[in-house]
């Protein structure tokens, strides 16, 4: 290794300063290219900026409602609904498609039963899942708004599972 | 203010844990790099503690943690005397200075490190790898107290038969009162950029040195992994240094530095098994070595086992016997290798895929900005003006040919790791070693040089 043990003294005040305007010109120069511009722009100032309002909100639901979006969101509702219709803890949960909730009217990026575990606690299975059958409640939309029943017949569960589809 | 008290208490245990590895391996580093390579090894000994709980099936709790890690932590410690001597030696008469040339650099540094560090702090970890793998286990395991949770009573999308090391970090860090964890992944970054840059000031002008690093910590993709938990950050680290420690012993032949790096290549594999491919290939670099410095077969030979069989151990406890044997799910590595495998064409075109969509495409400059292509410049002008690299630089550039073409290579042989994820996060690990390579083109250093002179001379 080509140790560099003189490259870094003090020296002349002067030439310390010139060396210093010149790495910046350098790092201006870099920052011009415009993919490092966008980095810039998005990322370091526009996180700052984010930061000035984020330092101020700093409840924890609110940090995930805004990191996860309508996932996280939709995901709390449902589970909203069945804590207030059960609170059996055996529930397993059928999930609709996103393209159901889409064609009735919902952008809700349905997530995989472990994250939806993960952020409600309530066991989901999706429609295509081999265990889609075991669902004891489901979940439902009309008029663009979301409900939960719970299964009454295995009529009624194949039905909703080529409904969900 | 509890939270940073908990922050400082656990970052200084890690410190201590990871001077006690240091001191029992026995390596002389200069003191810059003392600090920051404690801390990065005291995080890795930590994510080894409640995975090897569940090992012992014993139940994850606070105080099975915590005083696990005490005791590790302890035991690491038990010649503490002597390595705390060494330390008083090693840092006597040494003096940490700032010149006034590095300050509005440092300044930059800091205000890219506190937004990074903010953003790991406030926000949950998001990508979905982790929220159904890791970070969702994390959190059943510090309701349930084991690892092999409820979580596992859920279709499985393959996120969560991954070795332990997130999960087990997560654990400690929840436990210790911060709900989304995630925030040792800052301590990783700020002790990496640390010692990445006094790694560079080893050889360049600091002014140098602080451009250098300013251009590697603005490649997007790179930046972005500082607070985006996953896996590729903190690997693309423990294999660079397992790679810097390596070059060390090709330079001092002195055993203890491989054996170092074996054990940081060992973290590499804990935190991405597939890395031991990459140990592997390291391999014709020992033997080459080897032989260069006359070293002798018997030499050569138990560098070899020093460097590999820590990887090879890990390896085998973290996938073989964990996510075969505890976890409760099937996971077959086998099932998954393409049947396919001579096929030329097939391994071409997988080569192609990764240069064209990653390297030589403006999503490519959207991934990692132009460090490709400033590395690139420096090697063609180094080849063109010099003609030759030093054997530092032929080091680094041969690591950098091997995760250039290991990765495309893996997509062919395991399908389901993808261009777009899997090699785009596995190319982190191209960039600290490409800043080093650079650092070691002797047309940097002997630009560096000449600034040294031009600056030191009377005006």
């Amino acid at each position: 290794m080509a140790h560099n043990n003189n490259a870094n003294g003090r020296g002349d005040v002067k030439r310390q300063l010139l060396i210093m305007a010149a790495g910046i010109v350098v790092v201006i120069l870099f920052f011009i290219l415009p993919a490092n511009t966008t980095w810039i722009k998005e990322k370091l100032v526009g996180y700052w900026n984010d930061f000035v309002v984020q330092r101020k909100n700093l409840s924890l639901e609110e940090r995930k409602t805004k990191r996860f979006g309508t996932t996280y969101s939709y995901s709390k509702q449902i589970a909203g609904l069945l804590a207030a219709k059960t609170k059996n803890k055996q529930v397993l949960l059928l999930m609709p498609s996103v393209a159901y909730f889409k064609k009735m009217g919902l952008d809700y990026p349905v997530p995989d039963p472990i994250t939806f575990y993960y952020f409600t606690d309530v066991k989901t299975v999706q429609v295509q899942d081999s265990n889609a059958i075991d669902a004891n409640w489901f979940v439902t939309v009309s008029d663009k708004k979301i409900s939960v029943d719970s299964v009454v017949s295995m009529v009624q569960l194949k039905d909703s599972i080529s409904a969900f589809k | 203010m509890t939270s940073f008290l908990i922050i400082f208490f656990l970052t200084a245990v890690q410190m201590l844990a990871g001077f006690g590895l240091l001191t029992l391996f026995n390596v002389t580093i200069k003191p810059p790099f003392y600090l920051s390579l404690a801390l990065l090894l005291g995080i890795a000994v930590f994510s080894l503690v409640p995975f090897i709980l569940q090992l012992l099936n014993l139940p994850v709790t606070r105080v099975t943690v915590f005083t696990s890690i005490f005791i590790v932590t302890f035991l690491l410690n038990l010649k503490f005397k002597e390595g705390f001597k060494n330390l008083k030696s090693l840092f006597y008469n040494t003096r940490f200075t700032i010149r006034m040339y590095e300050a509005p650099f440092m300044g930059f540094i800091c205000i890219i490190i506190f937004v990074s560090v903010w953003r790991c702090f406030y926000f949950p970890p998001t990508p979905v790898d982790v929220t159904s793998g890791a970070e969702a286990v994390a959190e059943y395991t510090v309701r349930e107290h084991t690892m092999i949770n409820s979580v596992f009573q859920l279709p499985q999308n393959g996120n969560s038969l991954k070795p332990a090391f997130i999960t087990s970090l997560q654990v400690i860090y929840k436990m210790a009162g911060f709900p989304f964890g995630q925030i040792w992944l800052s301590s990783i970054f700020i002790a990496f950029t640390i010692f990445l840059y006094h790694a560079i000031s080893q050889l360049l002008h600091r002014t140098l040195a602080c451009i250098l690093l300013i251009f590697f910590l603005a490649i997007p993709e790179m930046y972005a992994y500082t607070f985006m938990l996953l896996y590729d950050y903190s690997n693309a680290v423990f294999f660079f240094l397992a790679v810097f420690f390596c070059i060390r012993y090709f330079e001092e032949q002195s055993l203890k530095d491989i054996a170092f790096a074996g054990l940081l290549m060992a973290f590499a594999v804990y935190m991405r098994p597939e890395t031991i491919l990459l140990c592997g290939g390291f391999l014709p670099a020992v033997f080459i070595n080897s032989i260069k410095h006359k070293a002798g077969l018997k030499k050569m030979l138990t560098a070899t086992a020093m460097f590999l069989m820590p990887a090879i151990f890990i390896y085998w406890v973290s996938v073989y016997l964990y996510i075969h044997n505890y976890l409760p799910v099937v996971y077959s590595i086998a099932g998954q290798v393409n049947k396919n495998l001579v096929d030329i064409k097939a391994i071409l075109h997988s080569f192609a895929e990764a240069n064209t969509s990653l390297v030589f495409s403006s999503q490519g400059i959207v991934y990692y900005g132009y460090f490709i292509f400033i590395f690139l410049a420096f090697l063609v002008a180094q080849l063109v003006f010099k003609r030759k690299l030093n054997t530092a630089a032929k080091n680094y550039l041969y690591c950098i040919l091997l995760v250039y073409l290991v990765y495309p290579l893996l997509t062919h042989v395991l399908p389901g790791a993808s261009i777009d994820y899997t090699v785009k996060r596995a190319f982190l690990k191209l960039f600290p070693l490409m800043v080093l390579f650079i650092a070691n083109t002797s047309l940097l250093t002997g630009f560096s040089n000449w600034i040294g002179k031009w600056q030191m001379r009377q005006a």
